[in-house]
């Protein structure tokens, strides 16, 4: 069945291709605005080569991978402060509510005046479009966990804060898991976009800024290279989403909804 | 191969097929609609209401001198795109059939193969460098790791930074890792405040509001008027390649209203600084003052200079030279 899938992917990844470097060529597109796929991979490999980009994608992960850890702690603090106090939760559902549906490019030109322009501001942007919906995601989960082991743990007069690392986070890993995949995508795409707006020129950047600064320049191959590589990025950070799950959850037999 | 893979493939010929049959058939129709109704003619023509180098055209469109020049049956319409990318964009895309982008959003145009034709040159740029340290008097006093904001990449402010850097004898690449690209307003605010970045190129009107903030230690360190005219920075009218081979009469139409707005300028000093004034939201004084200190022309004089500093910061991959356009002998000079 696996290797059906993939090699149906491959076919249509094909035909996409053929398709993609016969309008260019053709003319049927003009390849002024759809560069040939031909010409796009020839440029990939010598950016590749050059290496800056690498150190680009390096710049753009980094602030992702960082936001999404911060995220996650600031979600877990959350969680137990709702555990200990009733009325926070209330306060915090309703904070989630508010910004959570807020793009961080939204609250660009404030943090611009209140940060500056560095690492620190992507950062605040990243963690701004991936911990409001995190939190929402675990509080549901820890709701959805059965009665019978919030009775349990009642019962046992386990503390707050053991309670949430100890018991809470394993019986939602896979929420935790799926909240992190969804987050990491959100932040993609937050840091792609405030990358693309702050647009520093020259300094250490990430590929928002590469393509943003290849589009100020009009060379849309290397446009087309950054588009690329972010798919490629995505994938790949898909795929180690999955193989944690394969570690952890199925390895384990972790999740509750199992039983 | 087994009948379903033919099967899916006979579906992506036929799609292929359809596609390109329709894109021809839309080609010999638009063929046919343009022979059968000749007189009827659009030209979309965009100009940026906020930037004193492309007053000709705001003045122009005011007076209806577009009307008056262009051939029978042709409909003019403006749009107000102000970033020089989008602009260049917009016409490589066909939406824009004539603009005024800055000349540096040209030549990387151009350097990329984008189908973009020089007519004339528009106006030159009004660009200055503020501060907000007390310690910087000129460019050469910005060291390394300071932010310089921009309002945008391939514009006239940054081609205005990097010939001062080249005239100065600055290292011009590593003092462009220094620029941060930030919309006016935003770079106005935090220069008042201190926050951030240690100096601002601003253009005409925005380095009004800085020279407004002297009293709180925002200063003007560089005028960069003598590499305006050096280089040629401003903005150049350029039409998309397509339309300029297929609608010469609407292009020198174009060029005669920009040559009576400039014979005028003199003359219709008073009234146009008006204009322009309001538009800008400024004094009409201060309009006055630059519209003496820098008149249009329609002259590339420094065409090659600017061409040699972007291809020496690699921003070009071949130093372009202006004799080499296709169009050279119709490009005043």
């Amino acid at each position: 069945m696996k290797e059906k899938i993939l090699r149906s992917n491959i076919f249509w990844i094909v035909v996409i291709i053929i398709i993609w470097e016969s309008v260019s060529r053709l003319g049927i597109i003009s390849p002024y605005v759809l560069p040939p796929f031909s010409k796009v991979v020839i440029q990939l490999v010598q950016e590749l080569q050059d290496g800056s980009i690498v150190i680009q994608v390096i710049n753009s992960f980094r602030i992702v991978l960082l936001g999404l850890i911060i995220s996650l702690i600031i979600s877990i603090i959350v969680l137990i402060l709702c555990d200990k106090f009733k009325n926070f939760e209330y306060f915090t559902r309703t904070i989630c509510n508010i910004l959570s549906p807020l793009p961080s490019v939204a609250i660009l030109p404030i943090v611009i005046i209140w940060m500056g322009i560095n690492d620190n501001a992507m950062l605040v942007l990243v963690v701004h479009s991936v911990v409001w919906p995190m939190i929402i995601n675990l509080m549901e989960k820890v709701q959805s966990i059965p009665t019978v082991y919030h009775e349990l743990l009642a019962n046992l007069q386990i503390g707050s804060i053991k309670k949430v690392l100890c018991v809470y986070m394993m019986l939602i890993l896979p929420g935790v898991i799926a909240a992190m995949r969804i987050g990491c995508a959100r932040a993609w795409r937050s840091i792609i976009s405030s990358e693309a707006i702050f647009g520093i020129i020259g300094t250490s950047g990430g590929l928002g800024m590469y393509i943003y600064v290849n589009r100020a320049y009009g060379n849309l191959t290397k446009v087309m290279v950054g588009i690329i590589l972010i798919i490629l990025v995505s994938v790949i950070i898909d795929k180690i989403f999955v193989a944690l799950e394969k570690l952890t959850i199925k390895k384990w037999r972790m999740s509750y909804e199992r039983e | 191969m087994n009948r379903k893979s033919i099967l899916v493939i006979v579906i992506l010929a036929v799609i292929i097929v359809a596609i390109i049959a329709s894109v021809v058939l839309q080609n010999n129709k638009g063929d046919e609609n343009s022979q059968g109704v000749a007189q009827e003619r659009t030209v979309v023509i965009n100009y940026n209401p906020d930037n004193y180098a492309s007053a000709v055209f705001q003045i122009a469109k005011e007076e209806g001198l577009m009307e008056k020049y262009m051939p029978e049956g042709v409909k003019v319409e403006w749009t107000t795109l102000s970033s020089a990318s989008d602009i260049r964009d917009a016409m490589v895309s066909g939406e824009i059939d004539i603009g005024t982008p800055g000349i540096m959003a040209y030549m990387t145009a151009i350097d990329n193969g984008m189908p973009l034709t020089l007519m004339s040159f528009y106006g030159y740029a009004t660009v200055m460098a503020y501060t907000n340290q007390d310690d910087i008097n000129s460019l050469a006093d910005f060291k390394a790791g300071d932010q310089i904001s921009i309002s945008g990449l391939a514009s006239n402010p940054q081609a205005a930074y990097l010939a001062a850097l080249k005239e100065e004898g600055l290292n011009v690449q590593e003092y462009n890792t220094m620029l941060v690209k930030i919309p006016n307003t935003e770079a106005i605010s935090m220069l008042e405040t201190k926050n951030q970045i240690k100096g601002s190129i601003l253009s005409f009107s925005a380095n009004l509001k800085a020279d407004a903030l002297s009293d709180k230690g925002v200063k003007k360190i560089r005028d960069f008027s003598d590499v305006i005219e050096k280089y040629s920075i401003g903005t150049a009218l350029i039409a998309n390649t397509d339309f300029y081979n297929e609608n010469q009469d609407i292009c020198e139409a174009v060029r005669k209203v920009q040559n009576e707005v400039i014979a005028n300028w003199e003359k219709d000093m008073d009234k146009n600084a008006q204009l322009l004034a309001k538009q800008y939201d400024c004094d009409v004084e201060d309009v006055i003052d630059l519209m003496k200190n820098q008149p249009p022309t329609d002259k590339v004089t420094g065409y090659n200079d600017l061409a040699q500093l972007l291809y020496d910061v690699d921003m070009l991959s071949k130093p372009l030279k202006l004799e080499d356009l296709p169009n050279y002998d119709s490009i005043p000079r």
